[in-house]
C-alpha cells in the first residue's frame, strides 16, 4: 500500500555543510500517530521540516532525494499549496503566535490565502471548537497557558483542513497538565477526524500512551521503526541515550548519608511577592535550604517556582518578609555579590551565553574572581571534561547543538563553585538521560555534598535525585517532604503509576 | 504595552474614522499655537479620552507614558519661558537673570508661548494614545490597507506592536541572567563597568532579535504570507452612524481652523518664530 507520505533517499545538508539527514527512506500511512524520537542532534526536527515542505521552500540548505506528501512533491509545490495537505506546529509559541486575538491568529493563514470572510468565520469556529478553545476568540494569546498556546497553534493549522499535522516538540516547555491537554487533543484529531499525526517528542511515556508507531533516529538516520512497545526496548533506549538507567542509582546511595542537618544556606521568612501588575506570585513562603540538600521544586506553570528561585540570589526582592542567603539579607546585597554564593542557571542559553568561545564562556567567572590564567586553564579543562565539552573549547557557542549549549550554560556557572546551584529548568527539552548526566556532572565537580535547588516537570528525576521535594501551587507551598510524597499528589501520582507499570 | 480590549463607543468606532480623527487633530494642533485656540481641540481629545475610559487604565498611568506627557509639558514651558525672550522683544518682563554679566529678561509672553507649544504636543500625544489604546493593530492594519497602504507595510506596523512587549521581556531576562553571572554594572560600579554590562546586554539582544526575525520569517512562510494577491479578512469593517458623526465633526473642525488661521489670521503668535 502506498503511504500518504513517501520519502525516498532523503538527505539534507545545512549551509554549514552539516549533514542533518542521511538517506532516509520512509513511508507513513494515512491515520497513523507517529512519534519521532532521538537524542539531539538526530535530525528529527529537520525531518519534520522536510515533510511539511519548509525544506526546500524556505529553510536554506541542500536537499537530495524526494518527499511526496499526499501526492504532492514538496520540491514542486509552494508552502501555500502544501499547507492545505500538511500543517506544521513549531516548538516555541512566542515566535509562532503573531496576533493579539485568538480568532485573528486562527484566521491569519486563511486571510493570506484570500478565503472569503464567511468561510473564514466558519472554519475559525470549527477549529477552536475541536481544540477546546471556544469562547476564547477575543482573548490575547499571551494570556493563555502553555498548553493552550500550543492548542491555539494547532487550531490555526487545522483551519486549513490538512490531512496531516506535524509538530516539533510541542510540549518542550509545558508542564504535565498542559502536555496531557495537547496530546489528548492530538489523539482526538487522530481518532475522530482521521488526521495523520507526526510528532517529534522525547518523552517515552507519551510514546507508549499515544503513539501507534515510533521512529527512532540517531545522527540523521532511522535506527528503529515500529510498534512503540517493540521499538522502545531497553537496548535501543540505552543505545540512543533516551533513558539510560544508572546501574546503581547514584542518588539512592548518596542520599542515605545525607542527613540534612547542615548549615542553613537560604532562608525564606514569611516571604510574599507581588508583581507590578498586582499579581501575588508568592504568598507567605517559609522555607529553609540546608547545606548538602537537593531540593526539587515542582508544580504547574505559573505556580511561582521561578519567582521563588529568583529570590535566592536577589534578582527579586520580597514585597514583604525577608530572604537570607548565607546570613545576608538579599535586600541589602546586590545580585552580583550573591552570585558567588548562589549560582542560578536559567532555561534559555540565548539569554545567558555571552563569551566568544566555549573556553571564554567557562573562564568568564573564574577571571572575574581574579584567578591566574594558568589556574583558569586548569579549572576550565576540568569542568569542560565533566560536561563532555573538552573537544569543543575552541568553538564559538553558535556552533554547538542546543544540548551542548545547555551543558555549557550549566558548566560556566558550576565553574564559579558557588555554594548552591539553582537550576531554573535548564533540563527542559533534554532527554531524561541527558538531564541525569547534567546532574551527575554537577555532583562530580562540586562533590556529592553539593547543595542543589532544581525546578523540573519530571517527577521521575525528582524521585531519583532529590533529598526533598517542594510542590507549589498558586504561590504557595502545598506539599513538602521526601520525594516519595509525590506519589500522593494528584498531579504526579497518575504519571508515576504509569511509569512504574511501563517499566 | 497598550491594552486594546474594551467595549466603549470609542473602541467600537471604525479604525478609519479614528485615523481621520487623529490626523485632523494633528493638523489642527500644528495650525495654531495660541493656547486659547488649542483648548477646543484639547477638549475634543478629552471627550474621547473620557468616553473610552482610557484615562482610567493602569497601563495608561504607566511610568513611561506619564513621564513623557508630564516631562514634555514641563520642559516645553520652561524652555520657551526662558529662551523665547530674544524673540519676544518688548514683552512684559517678569524679572531678569544674570548670565555672564548680561541682564537677560524673562517675559510673560515667553511662558505663554511655552504653554501653547506644550498644549500642541499634548493634543497630538493624547489623541495618539486614545487611538493606540482602543484599536487593535490588526484592525488598524486592515483598514490602512483598505485606504491604500501596501499590506506588507501595514502588517509590519501590526507586527512591531506585537513584538515590543516581547523584546522588553527578553531584555529583562538577559539582565537577570547577566546579573546572576556576576555582572556588576547593572547594579553599581563605575562608568566602565556600566558600559561593559550594557554593551553586553545590547549585543545579546541584537543577536537574539536576529534569530527571532529568522524564526518569525519561517512562521510567516508557514502561514502562507503573501500567497494570494488579494487578502480577505475575518472581520468586516463597515462605517456606522457614529463613525459618520466622528468623520464629519473632525472634517468640520479642521475646516474651521483652516479658515481661522488662513483667512482670519487668528490663533498664531507673532513672536512664535521657529515654529511652523
Amino acid at each position: 500500500m502506498k503511504g500518504i507520505i513517501e520519502i525516498t533517499n532523503l538527505s539534507f545538508f545545512y549551509p554549514n555543510r552539516k549533514k542533518a539527514l542521511d538517506s532516509i527512506n520512509l513511508s507513513i500511512h494515512e491515520g497513523e500517530f507517529v512519534l519521532i524520537m532521538g537524542p539531539s542532534p538526530s535530525g528529527k526536527s529537520t525531518l519534520i521540516y522536510c515533510i511539511s515542505g519548509l525544506i526546500p521552500n524556505c529553510i536554506e540548505g541542500e536537499m537530495l532525494g524526494k518527499v511526496v506528501v499526499d501526492g504532492l512533491d514538496t520540491k514542486e509545490h509552494t508552502i501555500a499549496e502544501l499547507s492545505r495537505h500538511v500543517g506544521v506546529v513549531l516548538q516555541d509559541p512566542e515566535a509562532q503566535l503573531l496576533e493579539l486575538r485568538v480568532a485573528d491568529e486562527v484566521a491569519l493563514p486563511l486571510e493570506n490565502l484570500g478565503v472569503p470572510s464567511e468561510e473564514i468565520r466558519r472554519r475559525v469556529d470549527e477549529a477552536l471548537e475541536i481544540v477546546g478553545l471556544k469562547g476564547y476568540e477575543e482573548k490575547s494569546p499571551m494570556e493563555l497557558s502553555g498548553g493552550e498556546k500550543q492548542k491555539l497553534a494547532i487550531a490555526s493549522v487545522l483551519a486549513l483542513k490538512p490531512k496531516i499535522i506535524t509538530l516539533d516538540e510541542p510540549t518542550a516547555n509545558i508542564d504535565l497538565a498542559g502536555t496531557t491537554q495537547v496530546y489528548e487533543t492530538l489523539r482526538e484529531l487522530n481518532e475522530e477526524h482521521g488526521l495523520t499525526v507526526i510528532v517529534v517528542e522525547n518523552k517515552i511515556d507519551i510514546a507508549l500512551k499515544y503513539a501507534n508507531r515510533v521512529i527512532l533516529m540517531k545522527n540523521g538516520r532511522v535506527v528503529s521503526d515500529g510498534d512503540p512497545s517493540e521499538a522502545l526496548n531497553s537496548k535501543i533506549l540505552v543505545d540512543l541515550e533516551l533513558d539510560v538507567r544508572p546501574v546503581e542509582p547514584y542518588s539512592l546511595a548518596s542520599r542515605t548519608h545525607n542527613n540534612c542537618n547542615g548549615r542553613e544556606l537560604i532562608r525564606f521568612e514569611n516571604v510574599s511577592y507581588m508583581y507590578l501588575d498586582g499579581t501575588l506570585a508568592l504568598k507567605n513562603i517559609n522555607l529553609a535550604i540546608r547545606e548538602g540538600e537537593r531540593v526539587f521544586l515542582m508544580g504547574e506553570n505559573g505556580s511561582g517556582k521561578s519567582t521563588l528561585v529568583k529570590h535566592m540570589n536577589g534578582l527579586l526582592k520580597p514585597t514583604s518578609g525577608r530572604v537570607l542567603v548565607d546570613g545576608h539579607d538579599t535586600r541589602k546585597w546586590p545580585t552580583y555579590k550573591l552570585s558567588r554564593i548562589v549560582g542560578l542557571v536559567f532555561q534559555n542559553p540565548a539569554h545567558q551565553i555571552v563569551g566568544d568561545s566555549v573556553y571564554d564562556e567557562i573562564a568568564l567567572g573564574l577571571r572575574s574572581r581574579g584567578l591566574e590564567e594558568n589556574e583558569v586553564r586548569k579549572e576550565v579543562t576540568k569542568v569542560a571534561r565533566a560536561f563532555g565539552l573538552e573537544n569543543k573549547l575552541d568553538m564559538i557557542p553558535e556552533e554547538l547543538s542546543v544540548g551542548e549549549l545547555k551543558r555549557l550554560m550549566v558548566a560556566s556557572v558550576v565553574a564559579m563553585k558557588p555554594k548552591v546551584i539553582v537550576l531554573d529548568e535548564p533540563m527542559t527539552g533534554m532527554t531524561r538521560a541527558h538531564s541525569r548526566r547534567v546532574l551527575e556532572s554537577i555532583l562530580k565537580i562540586l562533590g556529592e555534598g553539593t547543595t542543589i535547588v532544581a525546578i523540573t516537570h519530571d517527577p521521575q528525576l525528582a524521585i531519583e535525585y532529590a533529598t526533598r521535594v517542594v510542590v507549589m501551587s498558586r504561590g504557595e507551598i502545598v506539599l513538602e517532604g521526601a520525594p516519595e510524597v509525590l506519589r500522593e499528589y494528584p498531579l504526579f501520582s497518575g504519571y508515576l503509576m504509569g511509569v512504574m507499570q511501563s517499566v | 504595552m497598550f491594552r486594546h480590549r474594551g467595549t466603549t463607543l470609542v473602541h467600537r468606532l471604525d479604525p478609519r474614522a479614528k485615523i481621520l480623527w487623529l490626523t485632523s487633530l494633528m493638523i489642527i494642533a500644528l495650525l495654531v499655537i495660541d493656547p486659547v485656540y488649542l483648548l477646543p481641540p484639547l477638549a475634543f481629545v478629552a471627550i474621547l479620552l473620557v468616553i473610552s475610559k482610557v484615562y482610567a487604565l493602569k497601563e495608561f498611568h504607566s511610568t513611561w507614558i506619564m513621564s513623557v506627557l508630564i516631562g514634555s509639558t514641563i520642559l516645553l514651558i520652561l524652555f520657551n519661558g526662558l529662551f523665547a525672550a530674544i524673540e519676544v522683544k518688548g514683552g512684559t518682563v517678569l524679572f531678569y537673570i544674570n548670565i555672564l554679566g548680561l541682564k537677560y529678561p524673562i517675559t510673560i509672553e515667553g511662558f505663554y508661548l511655552g504653554i501653547g507649544a506644550a498644549l500642541r504636543l499634548l493634543v497630538i500625544m493624547l489623541s495618539f494614545l486614545v487611538v493606540a489604546f482602543t484599536t487593535y493593530p490588526r484592525d488598524l492594519a486592515n483598514s490602512l490597507e483598505r485606504i491604500g497602504m501596501p499590506y506588507k507595510l501595514s502588517f509590519i506596523i501590526a507586527l512591531t506592536f506585537r513584538f515590543i512587549p516581547f523584546l522588553e521581556e527578553e531584555a529583562r531576562r538577559v539582565v537577570d541572567a547577566l546579573k546572576s553571572r556576576g555582572y556588576k554594572g547593572f547594579e553599581e560600579g563605575n562608568f566602565i563597568e556600566r558600559l561593559r554590562a550594557y554593551s553586553t546586554l545590547f549585543t545579546v539582544l541584537i543577536v537574539n532579535s536576529l534569530s527571532l526575525v529568522k524564526r518569525v520569517g519561517i512562521v510567516l512562510e508557514a502561514k502562507c504570507f503573501g500567497a494570494s494577491p488579494k487578502r480577505s479578512s475575518l472581520r468586516e469593517y463597515k462605517l456606522k452612524f457614529e463613525d459618520y458623526i466622528i468623520i464629519i465633526s473632525s472634517l468640520m473642525f479642521l475646516a474651521i481652523y483652516l479658515v481661522l488661521r488662513y483667512y482670519l489670521g487668528l490663533g498664531w503668535l507673532e513672536y512664535a518664530h521657529g515654529y511652523v
